[in-house]
């Protein structure tokens, strides 16, 4: 047998020997691994942030007593953001309690405490955000350039670590009064 | 050894499968607890958590994430209650498979099959009718000349292709002409699934060379997508053993056919496109351009290893999109024009043919350009509670504005002759009577109306009509409707009715002074009536199953047949098919790291006059893809491929090709963190099987398809 015809078989035999000796040497446990995925701590942050915003009264009504997290077009989420309001629930003992609330429209806006923003609706981000600005709601997103076109939040990755900027302003603007703590943490926009 | 090699192969796949199967977690409860352990985090301990970025590359979640497909209906719908059977391939899906060109792509859907035709241009056949709706961004591209879609070529480049989505099933209701046996509609990425620059070289078997440039980023208001490619190959040169010239050869006792012989199937592949975006306007130019591509068997089907033909597309499209025109309306206006041109250089008889008659060969080069102008308006109405309505209207101006055609040949009474002496120019017969095609145009409107009515959350209905009127050969009415019923959130069936039209092509229509057909004016289009059943079922979080019946008719079919009126051979309605089969899928994550997808396709095909198969595909196929994370950052997929039980007409006396599999795998490198190289490399036909579709008579062995090829594959993500 000449080498020339052996050479289908070599090539063969190197990548199923790849196969096998990465397959081997694989432990079980990594694909199950502790790294959370970006939407996961986002969703803990959407939560997150009703513990450093203080609303008005006249945020709530008789009818409308919880803080109502609205996500505006695609949600991103899957199961964690249910998943981390049904915790945030369970654990509160005193103060309002969250809901999630899918929306499409945005006169459905006036009833949200909090308003995340997803990047599908980025083509229309500029009439979203004016529609906000009549009520007392929290403006979250992950868009580009979203605080700078009047957004309040936006969060941003940087090194697969999730960070997020404010704008005080804006976030005051609308009756909403951002905790210290949150603001230390934050990258300020002014 | 060949054997062996597929012993060892398939014992590894199963011990493999094994593990990475029994090697699972349990997902969802992963999900709780890393959210509990989240939130027991203070905030400035959040900002320090490293993620996985999601939508990266997370093949086997993407696997089994419920889909949406716009191409039923014009409005994005998930898939299982789409009123449509469709399939939906995501960029994710490309890069995993390591797909090269579009045909490798498109091989992996149920029911579709890709054959090749003399000139070895794929022919993407669904349910055993190549008759397909080819969609760039939703806009056509199948030319009129003779309904092909040979310029697209291999466009676009896999790598700019965000999502294809294809309804298997009529679609006229929606599309009008063409969209007869399926719809294809390629999605090229845009700016915010760039964002920034992507390059990649790749190289491979049959001298191929590939590169490529993606950019998508937002200037100031406008958001801006460009793609660059370029390709070149020699492409797989198999040999072919007789041709049309060995038959002929034999006739005349000369030697002169170039078979046994390589087929040149080589091409060089130009390709640009730009997309700019500003809040409801969208203008976007597509280029492509196909150089030194090889005529394979030519229309003689005899080996032409000198000549070569050459493509052009151009389309440049302006579209405004206003969700919100007004409370109710969302309107979509779209100004489009298309330009395409195809130019053959052929030696339809090598040097030395017809006893030595023509030294040079005989030598056919017929160009055909054409160009389209089109004006769409469509909207979707919202008023009224549980219906959604939609409704447009267009028009459409096709210009065949350009027909040349040079010979060095006229035909004689004993057959064709030199036209010119040696080394002198070739007979031109553009702008006379003796052109193969006269220069024609036609225009067309279309207007209709659809609507989907939701009765209660588990029923909805779906009906639409669409009229379309042509200047050449009259109008066509075709319905469409739908019931889909969603018992439960995870189980949906439909059954589904719809009509199609393909309309007369300007070939079948005028083609003339051609020995083996005439065209016919008085052609009326060919009509399609399709029956659908259609089940989806998510039968967990990580296991879904598809399965659909289909059933069609196919009446007024345009073959070329023998008018005994005046003796001619020309296109005539007379031919009617009818087919039925099945397809089925499944998609399972069968752990965090391994995911598996399985389809099979029946379809039994028949001429309805003689109940005989037509014979355009094979009657079984079956592709199982799997996907496995091997180590951190290094994914596998193999892909095998099975085609069975291909027929021949009755009057053929050779033995069906032999049924085949197919084994590919692609093996990369993939950091999910942003901002980083992606390696993979990858063997097609791994065990390099002779893959055989089944060729004319005058072709006895048939039309061989590559053997074993590697690639490797170079990308970086600025």
């Amino acid at each position: 047998m000449n080498i020339l015809s052996m050479r289908p078989f070599i090539v063969f035999a190197i990548t199923m020997s790849l196969l096998i000796v990465l397959t081997g040497i694989t432990s079980p446990s990594y694909g199950a691994s502790k790294t959370p995925r970006e939407y996961q701590l986002k969703a803990v942050f959407l939560t997150g942030f009703t513990k450093f915003i203080e609303w008005p009264n006249a945020a709530f009504s008789k009818a409308n007593r919880r803080i109502t997290l609205c996500v505006l077009g695609k949600h991103p989420f899957g199961r964690a953001l249910n998943i981390a309001v049904a915790r945030t629930n369970k654990r509160k003992r005193k103060g309002r309690r969250l809901k999630v609330r899918t929306i499409k429209k945005l006169k459905q806006i006036a009833a949200c405490h909090i308003l995340y923003v997803s990047k599908s609706e980025r083509r229309r981000r500029s009439t979203v955000l004016r529609y906000a600005q009549h009520s007392h709601v929290l403006t979250v997103s992950d868009m580009k350039h979203f605080v700078k076109n009047g957004g309040m939040i936006q969060f941003y990755t940087r090194r697969n670590k999730v960070r997020f900027f404010i704008n005080p302003k804006t976030v005051r603007h609308a009756d909403l009064e951002p905790h210290g703590n949150l603001l230390r943490i934050a990258d300020i926009v002014r | 050894m060949k054997t062996l090699l597929k012993k060892i192969f398939w014992c590894s796949y199963l011990l493999v499968a094994v593990f990475a199967t029994t090697a699972h977690g349990t997902p969802l409860d992963e999900e709780e607890a890393m959210i509990e352990y989240l939130q027991g985090l203070d905030f400035d301990e959040l900002t320090e958590v490293e993620v996985t970025l999601d939508e990266v590359f997370d093949v086997f979640d993407g696997l089994i994430k419920k889909r949406t497909v716009k191409v039923a209906t014009g409005i994005e719908q998930s898939m299982a209650r789409a009123p449509a059977v469709t399939t939906v391939i995501t960029a994710q899906d490309i890069e995993a498979i390591g797909a090269k060109d579009l045909t490798q792509v498109l091989e992996t859907v149920p029911g579709l099959f890709v054959t090749v035709n003399n000139f070895y241009d794929p022919q993407y056949t669904m349910r055993g009718n190549s008759q397909v709706l080819m969609l760039l961004n939703g806009i056509r591209i199948n030319n009129t000349y003779n309904g092909d879609t040979k310029e697209l070529g291999h466009m676009p480049s896999v790598h700019s292709i965000s999502r294809i989505e294809i309804i298997r099933g009529p679609g006229s209701a929606v599309y009008g002409a063409d969209a007869f046996a399926g719809v294809i509609n390629i999605i090229t990425k845009k700016a915010d699934e760039i964002q920034g620059t992507q390059v990649g070289i790749r190289t491979g078997s049959f001298d191929t060379q590939n590169a490529w440039i993606l950019h998508g980023d937002t200037w100031g208001d406008f958001e801006v997508t460009a793609a660059f490619e370029y390709s070149t190959t020699d492409g797989h040169r198999e040999i072919i053993d007789s041709d049309a010239q060995t038959q002929l050869d034999g006739k005349f006792g000369t030697e002169t056919s170039l078979a046994p012989g390589p087929i040149n199937v080589g091409a060089d592949n130009y390709e640009a496109r730009l997309d700019i975006l500003r809040d409801n306007w969208l203008f976007s130019v597509n280029y492509h351009a196909v150089r030194d591509q090889g005529n394979a068997l030519g229309y003689s089907r005899a080996l032409d290893l000198f000549g070569s033909n050459t493509t052009d597309l151009f389309n440049a499209n302006l579209t405004y999109h206003n969700p919100a025109l007004t409370e109710y309306w969302d309107v979509t206006a779209q100004i489009s024009y298309q330009r395409t041109s195809w130019d053959l250089f052929q030696f339809v008889y090598p040097p030395g043919a017809f006893r030595g008659a023509f030294p040079d060969g005989m030598i056919s080069n017929p160009v055909t350009s054409e160009q389209h102008s089109r004006f769409d308006l469509s909207g979707f109405y919202s008023r009224f509670n549980n219906h959604l309505i939609r409704t447009g209207s267009g028009y459409v101006y096709d210009d065949m504005y350009k027909t040349q055609h040079l010979t060095n040949y006229v035909s004689g009474v004993g057959g064709p002759m030199l036209a010119t002496g040696v080394g002198e120019p070739m007979l031109d017969r553009s702008d006379t009577p003796l052109v193969f095609l006269p220069e024609t145009a036609r225009q067309s409107w279309y207007l209709f109306l659809q609507d989907t009515w939701t009765l209660t959350p588990q029923w909805e209905i779906s009906a639409g009509i669409r009229y379309d009127e042509y200047s050449d050969f009259g109008s066509t009415t075709n319905p469409r409707a739908a019931i889909v019923w969603q018992p439960r959130s995870n189980l949906t069936t439909k059954l589904l009715y719809g009509q199609a039209f393909m309309a007369p092509t300007f070939m079948q229509l005028f083609v003339q002074n051609n020995a083996l057909n005439k065209g016919n004016p008085e052609l009326d289009p060919e009509k399609i009536e399709t029956w659908e059943l259609a089940l989806d079922y998510r039968a967990t979080e990580t296991w879904h199953l598809s399965f659909n019946l289909f059933r069609y008719e196919i009446e007024d079919k345009i073959i070329a047949a023998f008018d005994p009126k005046d003796s001619n051979t020309r296109f005539q309605n007379v031919a009617a098919w009818e087919s039925e089969g099945v397809e089925f899928e499944t998609r399972w994550k069968m752990s965090a790291r391994s995911s598996l997808l399985f389809n099979y396709a029946y379809q039994d095909t028949l001429d309805a006059q003689t109940n005989e198969s037509v014979n355009t595909a094979p009657r079984h196929q079956a592709y199982l893809r799997t996907d496995w994370l091997l180590f951190p950052n290094w994914f596998l997929d193999t892909q095998i491929n099975w085609a069975g039980d291909w027929g021949r007409p009755s009057d053929d006396p050779r033995d069906p090709v032999d049924d085949y599999t197919t084994v590919n795998l692609t093996l990369r490198y993939k950091d999910i963190h942003k901002g980083s190289w992606n390696f993979a490399m990858g063997v097609r036909n791994l065990f390099d099987e002779d893959v055989r579709q089944p060729g004319p008579l005058n072709v006895p062995n048939d039309y061989p398809l590559a053997g074993r090829s590697f690639f490797g594959e170079v990308r970086y993500q600025f």
